[in-house]
């Protein structure tokens, strides 16, 4: 509080304002202090909707069935063969989707850096079905899909190609799904690696090609050194997100046929809301952080250079 | 706290801000942990209900029933005079439901319910997360027959013995609906609606393949064997489906086959927590199946909310599927159809499915005469039986309304006629439950995935063992 002499004066009335006034208003901050200050709402929602659940599931898939704590759960999970086969699904379609989609994502970034004519469209078009959300992309490829009417068999067969079960063939499920998992996820990744070519100076190139270094050899020993940094956030977010696919295997398959395309979180949703074994639930949630730390922590360091990634 | 001027440097930063700084640091972490305080209410949430139903439920219907001041069965209002708020979650479409909640608020003074709609498969998990996890932010629901054991279990359901009492639905719903609502001598839901399985067709498509309809009569109901028979000469005479399956790869619409070959209903034990769906029974009836979808007869790859348009728009001649899809079907000019009793199998039992909708209140509800009045107008007056009825053509479990009901169904077209009498002698002779037992969810989940890739060209007798295993692992736990 001011503890400026009060007088009737208007004049010192006024100064006495500006004196409160200059107090009262906000100082810059140092840059620590910004920093942490807008860093807060993301910190605050880390904490509390990502680590504080977390923790609660990891200390309730402890709890014993007869009570108090104990391994119970995880010894059932591990010798469940549904659970094996959810984790032996989740992998295998991580390892194909992961590698798939960055390559088409960097190759469309690549291709649409170039001067294409109407190039601003085609960035649009590739971009477009990521604003489409992904329940009704889903219901869309579900249609397409279909076996006995759908009109990509129709389309093979009026080339003459025999017709193919998609969703309901164990064997193409996984692929389908990372169809249109990936129509839906590469222009996404691919504007990132695009305002990351854009970022590499033309003079570089310019340089290469005085030295007569023809467009691969710039590719790999310009553009891909100095894509290391949005190729790693790619990378890494890329995973964790199609690490925790859902809403596609919700709508499309419910982990069919036979368990194919039965990936980890769909797995844990069915025991939590389904079946109400939230241990075992929870026991699923704590091994998929487990793996994804794992995997999470082995990218940056294969990705890690001198800077920080 | 040190205290400091405000000096602006030449260079416009501020040098010594350290105090407020640190000012804007407090109130940074004042905040987080107002945040974190304020995140902290719920950890106790989906706690209970881990007891014994009886005693949890009954206690708890006292204590909150002690709380509540208002007249029983009277319409409650609260202190200040503002009318009590309830919510009402189910999986009908708002547009069917709103003007019945609208026709109870006109009646009843100081209560207001809104209607949320859910979708079916997602109402156990919205129960289980809003009901159990005590969010009270739900006041009635939808409670699915079969899953009563496992809302009771779970604690879901408020013990509604003294509130509603037995006694009141004597009479007023059909005994079979009674015993499912009823858990150890307790009263939990009340019966809302029953339903049965008729058997469409396409008047046109059968003419087309020279097809004599089959009959309405029971006494003359055509054989599963008879029916695939049929399905395959209105195919060859033009048909794009010869047979539909309305809720496809659902247990309750599968239940019936296995049922009429003698095979039971996958369940037994005094728990009905023993599995058996590989006897001759099971593995002849999904194999007859599943052949209708392996020779093309029927569709694979159809969502079950996409197999009504087939038959809506012409493209199946068969349906066996429930009658409210009636006021749809008449609805529609172009579609000339008509209806049959559901087939059985040769030489085997005559079964139909049945049970459907019991209403619940979540034992966390705030408002517990309002609950109480709501359901019991819903489900025990003839007015608010048949404005449900009207919402939604699924038989209403109200013994005054059904007879109005089918009557009302069966004057929207002339090749109905009988109708009414038809699902009466179901629902009195024919119809078979679900089984009882509190791993209901996990057996038919399970079932429905089975049925789901064996549709799809899985091995029938591979593919039951699979399921017979997982469910045997899913009721350990």
């Amino acid at each position: 509080m001011s503890d400026a002499a009060t007088t009737d004066q208007p004049a010192a009335f006024a100064d006495r304002r500006r004196d409160q006034s200059s107090r009262r208003r906000l100082r810059p901050l140092s840059q620590r202090a910004w920093a942490a200050l807008l860093l807060a709402p993301a910190v605050i929602a880390v904490i509390l909707f990502r680590l504080v659940p977390f923790m609660q599931a990891a200390i309730s898939s402890f709890e014993d069935p007869d009570g108090g704590y104990s391994l119970a759960t995880y010894e059932f999970m591990f010798t469940s063969p549904d659970f094996l086969n959810s984790l032996r699904v989740t992998l295998w379609f991580n390892l194909l989707i992961n590698p798939f989609q960055i390559l088409v994502a960097l190759a469309l970034a690549v291709l649409l850096t170039q001067k294409l004519p109407a190039g601003r469209l085609w960035r649009t078009l590739a971009y477009a079905p990521t604003a489409i959300p992904i329940a009704v992309s889903a219901i869309v490829w579900r249609v397409a899909y279909r076996p006995d009417d759908g009109p990509i068999n129709a389309v093979l067969e009026a080339i003459g190609l025999p017709t193919q079960g998609f969703l309901i063939d164990q064997g193409q499920v996984i692929p389908s799904l990372i169809v249109m998992a990936s129509w839906v996820g590469v222009g996404y990744w691919m504007i990132f690696l695009i305002a990351g070519l854009n970022d590499i100076p033309s003079e570089y190139y310019e340089a290469a090609a005085i030295d007569g270094a023809g467009w691969w050899r710039s590719f790999f020993h310009i553009t891909l050194p100095l894509l290391r940094r949005p190729l790693a956030f790619v990378l890494i977010a890329d995973t964790v997100v199609n690490f925790l696919t859902f809403a596609p295997i919700q709508i499309l398959t419910s982990g069919g046929p036979n368990g194919a395309s039965d990936v980890i979180m769909w797995s844990t949703y069915e025991q939590a809301y389904r079946f109400g074994d939230y241990p075992l639930a929870a026991a699923q949630v704590v091994v998929i952080m487990a793996i994804l730390l794992v995997i999470v922590t082995v990218q940056f360091g294969m990705l890690r250079t001198g800077e920080k990634v | 706290m040190r205290t400091t001027t405000h000096r602006p440097s030449s260079d416009g930063t501020n040098r010594s801000s350290r105090s407020l700084d640190q000012r804007w640091l407090i109130a940074l972490v004042t905040v987080l942990v107002l945040v974190l305080a304020a995140c902290s209410g719920g950890d106790d949430a989906g706690d209970d209900g881990d007891e014994g139903a009886t005693d949890t439920g009954e206690t708890a219907a006292e204590d909150t029933a002690d709380d509540n001041t208002a007249d029983e069965g009277g319409d409650e209002e609260s202190t200040d005079g503002e009318s009590v708020e309830i919510r009402f979650v189910g999986t009908q479409p708002a547009e069917l439901i709103d003007p019945v909640t609208e026709q109870f608020e006109e009646s009843h003074d100081g209560i207001d319910v809104t209607y949320e709609s859910v979708p079916f498969e997602e109402l156990s998990a919205v129960i289980a997360q809003r009901v159990g996890g005590g969010t009270q932010d739900i006041d009635v629901y939808y409670a699915d027959a079969p899953r009563n054991p496992t809302i009771v279990e779970e604690g879901y359901a408020l013990d509604l013995t003294d509130l509603i009492g037995v006694d009141a639905l004597e009479g007023v719903v059909p005994e079979a609906s009674i015993e499912t609502a009823v858990i150890d001598d307790r009263l939990w839901t009340v019966p809302m609606r029953t339903s049965t399985q008729l058997l469409y067709y396409n008047i046109d498509l059968l003419e087309a393949a020279d097809i004599e309809p089959p009959s309405m009569d029971p006494a003359e109901r055509i054989t599963w064997e008879e029916l695939r028979d049929l399905s395959e000469q209105a195919q060859e005479a033009g048909a794009t489906w010869g047979y539909v399956d309305d809720q496809v790869s659902r247990y309750y619409q599968f239940q019936p086959l296995p049922e009429s070959q003698g095979g039971g209903s996958g369940l037994s034990g005094p728990e009905g927590t023993e599995v058996d769906v590989t006897n001759d029974g099971w593995i002849a009836a999904t194999e007859y199946w599943a052949d209708l979808y392996e020779s093309g007869l029927a569709p694979r790859g159809v969502e079950p909310n996409d197999t009504k348009p087939l038959f809506f728009n012409g493209e199946a001649a068969f349906m066996p599927g429930g009658p409210w899809w009636i006021p749809d079907f008449s609805g529609t000019e172009d579609l000339n159809y008509g209806i049959a009793a559901y087939p059985y199998f040769e030489g085997g039992e005559e079964v139909t499915p049945t049970d459907s909708e019991h209403l619940a209140i979540d034992p966390n509800t705030e408002h517990v005469d309002a609950a109480v009045t709501f359901v019991e107008w819903i489900t025990l007056t003839e007015e608010g039986a048949l404005a449900m009825a009207s919402g939604l053509a699924v038989p209403s479990a109200n013994l005054e309304a059904l007879p109005q009901q089918l009557a009302e169904l069966e004057s929207t077209r002339d090749t109905l006629t009988g109708l009414a009498d038809l699902v009466t002698y179901e629902i009195d002779n024919t119809a078979v439950p679900r089984p009882f037992s509190v791993g209901y969810v996990e057996f038919e989940t399970l079932i429905g995935e089975a049925l789901e890739d064996i549709r799809n060209g899985s091995d029938v007798t591979e593919r039951l063992t699979q399921a017979e295993e997982d469910i045997a692992r899913a009721f350990e736990r």
